[in-house]
This record gives structure tokens, C-alpha cells and sequence, in this order.
């Protein structure tokens, strides 16, 4: 029996492209040790356009309870510092809102998709523009690290029984599957008003939220002095009055105390964004928003 | 042959090379100093979609080089795809907000029909928590600024 020179080249090209075939994998292996903490986008536009649609849902929800406080000036006050932060945000691709709520609770929300809101309350518990920053980084981070999007599994694609997301969207699907659709909207508008995320969740976003405020040119530490200061507030400590009044505003959802801060601590340390002399910007934000 | 079978080990291990070891620059711009740390010294600043050679990541960060330098950026500003384009949603009958660019009203009218299935009574009878306000939702998605506004914006002076 001999060997062709064609059937020896094809033998070679199969050995070739079976060894090339392992070091891709141990290169991939090796990559993906390597690369554990770089986002992996294994969201194809689909997912991404499920994202958006479940997110605007929630937004219409959010909208629903808590109604918009009717001031351009200050929309588009905090519309700016939102989008200097999504644009130093790695999620280009989603077109980010901001909005402050008419709303007397100390709270802020974010959904998938990239709706951000902040209440009044909130704002009339902040200092200066680093702090009012500092809450939206941490909203935006929710949306960066898909909190919900994992948590409920938004995907384009998605087959829940006889659904796909994407069906429901484009207007393709059945009864059955819109109803289990806005479902997990109701789901996940729950999760933002009654469930809050869980810890892991929260600090992560806190985390995040440090390095965009860094990156984006506002004091990192902002976000510290401002959970500091509506901790004291709900549990009435630092010379702040208690939350046993009716006047005084409730926090709600976002977990606080000593397991946040110190996790904050540790965080501001290790990436080295203590004392980086970064603005606040407190006459611009008494300018904008006046604690009426 | 033995120049084909050259060729071949050359392309597949180019390709490996590249599908493992490149990152892209996700935000606007994006800081690589010394070392991992924000009070690091500034190495470079890369912009968005810029292609850089990972060679390391540690915690938050991955140490890359790009261009001539080498230096650390937080690993939240890259990812392993070049970033995508803007991704609209289909408001349909909700009305929707203005579409400002030509992609964006493509995007829009390929996708026109795609709001039949969200019909507001729909959502009603759908959903328990049907109190929906999707008027405020466009207008929340009006007020809109440019990048050009955002850096007008913070190159403000602090005070």
C-alpha cells in the first residue's frame, strides 16, 4: 500500500488541524483563567433587544406607581451626569435614560435596558453632584452586570414553554406566552419595589459604581459619605433625626449597614481611589436641585 | 508542500493568537495607568474600540498593552468584541421617542410591526400590576443630550 502525496498532506492537515484544535483549547482554557474578569459578550442584538423591551416594561411599571417630577431643568441636569457616567460605562450599546421620580422615598432604580431613576428624596438627602453621581453609577451598575437580566434570564431566544421573548416582542407569539412574558415583567418590577437585590449583588454594583465614578471624574468616596448619611437617617444615628416620624422619608430596598460600608472601605483602598482629590461639584448641585 | 503545510501552522496560529489575547475598549475613553490601582501613573488614554493585547488580569483589572505602552485599565471598560452599536427598542404604538440618526430610523421602520404584540390592553389584561404610565417613559426618553453637551458639561469648572 503507498501514500499519495495527496492523501500524506491531507493526513498532515487533519494532525495539523487536530493539534491546532488542542492549543486552541488550552489557549482557550488558558485565556479563560486569564480573562475571568473581563465581560465576556456572549450576548448576541437579540438578547440585547429583549433586555431593552423587558426593561422599558418595568420602566412603564415604575412610572405607574411614582409619577416624573415635572422639571426640565433638572431632567436634563441629572440626564447629563447620568451620561457622562454610561458613556465611561463598558455598554455602549444601550442607550441610557435618567429621571427623577416625584417621590418622597429615599430611593433610586434601575432596570434592565438602561432606565435609571433617582426620587426627590433621595436628591433632598444628598450634598453635591458627586453624591447624586455616585447613586446613579451604582444604578448603572445594575444594568452593566445585568442583575436582573441574569436573575431572570432575559434572552432573545428564551423558551419558556412554548415562548420565545423575541416572539413576544415582535407581536409572533401566543396568549399563553404574553401573559408569561408580563409576568416576569411583574416579577421583576417586584424584585426593584418590595425584594431589593440580594447583598452579593448590591456590593457588587457598589464596586463597580466606585470605578465608574473614577473614571468618570467625580469623587469616588461620594458614595460612602451618602449611604453614611441615609443610614443614619433610617436608623437615626449621627445627630439625624429618626424614621419614626411621619414626615420623616423611609429607605427602601437598598440594603446599608456595617457590611456594605466596610465592604466600600475595602474596596476604595484596594483600587486605590482614596483620597484622589476627584471634584464633588456642590454649588452645581444646589443650583440644579433645590431642596424646595 | 512543505510550503503549504507552512502556511497553514502560520494561519491557525495567528488566529489563535488574536482570538485569545484581544480586548476592546468599551467607553468613551479609557484610562491605562502603571498600575492597578487609580493612583497609578498615566500610561495612556485609549478610546473606544480600540484593540488591546490582554496579558494579564488581576482582580478588577487586566494589564494590557496598546500601542507602545503597556499599563492596567479596569476590566469593566473592555471586552473580548469590539462594542456594538446602539441597540433601539421597538416603542410601536406606545409611540416611541424621536429617532434621531438614519440608522436609528432603519432600525425603527424594520421592526415597525414588531409592537403588535404589546398592545397597552394587552399589557392590561397580561400583567397584575398593570398601572402603566408609558406616556412618562417617552417623555423621560426625550430628554436626550449629545457627547459633545456631556463633555461641554464636565469640563465645567469644579466648584
Amino acid at each position: 500500500m503507498t501514500s499519495s502525496p495527496n492523501k500524506i498532506f491531507v493526513t498532515l492537515l487533519l494532525l495539523l488541524s487536530t493539534l491546532c484544535g488542542a492549543t486552541n483549547v488550552v489557549a482557550e482554557q488558558d485565556f479563560r483563567r486569564r480573562a475571568h474578569a473581563i465581560n465576556s459578550n456572549e450576548f448576541e442584538t437579540g438578547d440585547i433587544q429583549a433586555e431593552v423591551a423587558f426593561g422599558r416594561e418595568i420602566a412603564a411599571r415604575i412610572l405607574g406607581r411614582e409619577p416624573l417630577r415635572d422639571e426640565a431643568e433638572l431632567a436634563r441636569y441629572v440626564t447629563l451626569i447620568g451620561q457622562a457616567l454610561a458613556l465611561n460605562s463598558g455598554r455602549s450599546e444601550l442607550s441610557f435614560y435618567f429621571a427623577v421620580l416625584d417621590s418622597e422615598q429615599v430611593n433610586a432604580y434601575s432596570t434592565p435596558g438602561g432606565y435609571i431613576f433617582v426620587t426627590r428624596g433621595a436628591l433632598k438627602q444628598m450634598r453635591d453632584e458627586a453624591e447624586l453621581a455616585s447613586v446613579l453609577a451604582h444604578e448603572i451598575a445594575h444594568v452593566q452586570l445585568r442583575h436582573i437580566v441574569n436573575t431572570m434570564h432575559i434572552r432573545g431566544k428564551e423558551t419558556s414553554g412554548v415562548m420565545t421573548w423575541m416572539s413576544v416582542i415582535t407581536g409572533g407569539s401566543a396568549d399563553t406566552a404574553k401573559v408569561a412574558f408580563f409576568q416576569a415583567v411583574d416579577q421583576a418590577t417586584n424584585l426593584l419595589f418590595k425584594e431589593g437585590f440580594n447583598i452579593r449583588d448590591e456590593l457588587a454594583a457598589d464596586r463597580v459604581a466606585l470605578m465608574l465614578l473614577a473614571n468618570t471624574g467625580y469623587d469616588p468616596e461620594a458614595l460612602s459619605r451618602f449611604l453614611t448619611r441615609i443610614d443614619a437617617v433610617e436608623h437615626g444615628s449621627a445627630g439625624v433625626p429618626p424614621a419614626a416620624t411621619p414626615e420623616q422619608p423611609k429607605v427602601r430596598t437598598h440594603p446599608s449597614g456595617v457590611e456594605r460600608m466596610t465592604a466600600l472601605t475595602t474596596a476604595l483602598r484596594a483600587q486605590g481611589l482614596t483620597d484622589l482629590n476627584l471634584p464633588r461639584r456642590s454649588e452645581r448641585f444646589t443650583s440644579y436641585a433645590t431642596h424646595d | 508542500m512543505k510550503t503549504s503545510i507552512c502556511a497553514l501552522v502560520l494561519l491557525f496560529s495567528a488566529a489563535t493568537v488574536h482570538a485569545a489575547d484581544t480586548v476592546y475598549v468599551q467607553s468613551s475613553k479609557a484610562k491605562i495607568f502603571a498600575n492597578p490601582s487609580f493612583q497609578g501613573q498615566l500610561v495612556a488614554t485609549a478610546n473606544k474600540g480600540d484593540a488591546l493585547t490582554l496579558l494579564e488580569t488581576s482582580d478588577q483589572w487586566v494589564k494590557v498593552s496598546y500601542q507602545q505602552h503597556t499599563g492596567w485599565i479596569a476590566s469593566l471598560l473592555v471586552n473580548r468584541k469590539p462594542p456594538q452599536d446602539k441597540i433601539t427598542v421597538i416603542k410601536g404604538q406606545d409611540g416611541g421617542a424621536p429617532q434621531d440618526d438614519a440608522r436609528r430610523r432603519a432600525s425603527s421602520s424594520a421592526s415597525a410591526a414588531a409592537a403588535r404584540g404589546l398592545r397597552q390592553d394587552e399589557r392590561a389584561r397580561a400583567s397584575d400590576q398593570s398601572q402603566t404610565n408609558y406616556p412618562a417613559v417617552e417623555k423621560m426618553e426625550r430628554t436626550q443630550v449629545n457627547e459633545k453637551d456631556v463633555e461641554t458639561f464636565m469640563q465645567a469648572p469644579a466648584k
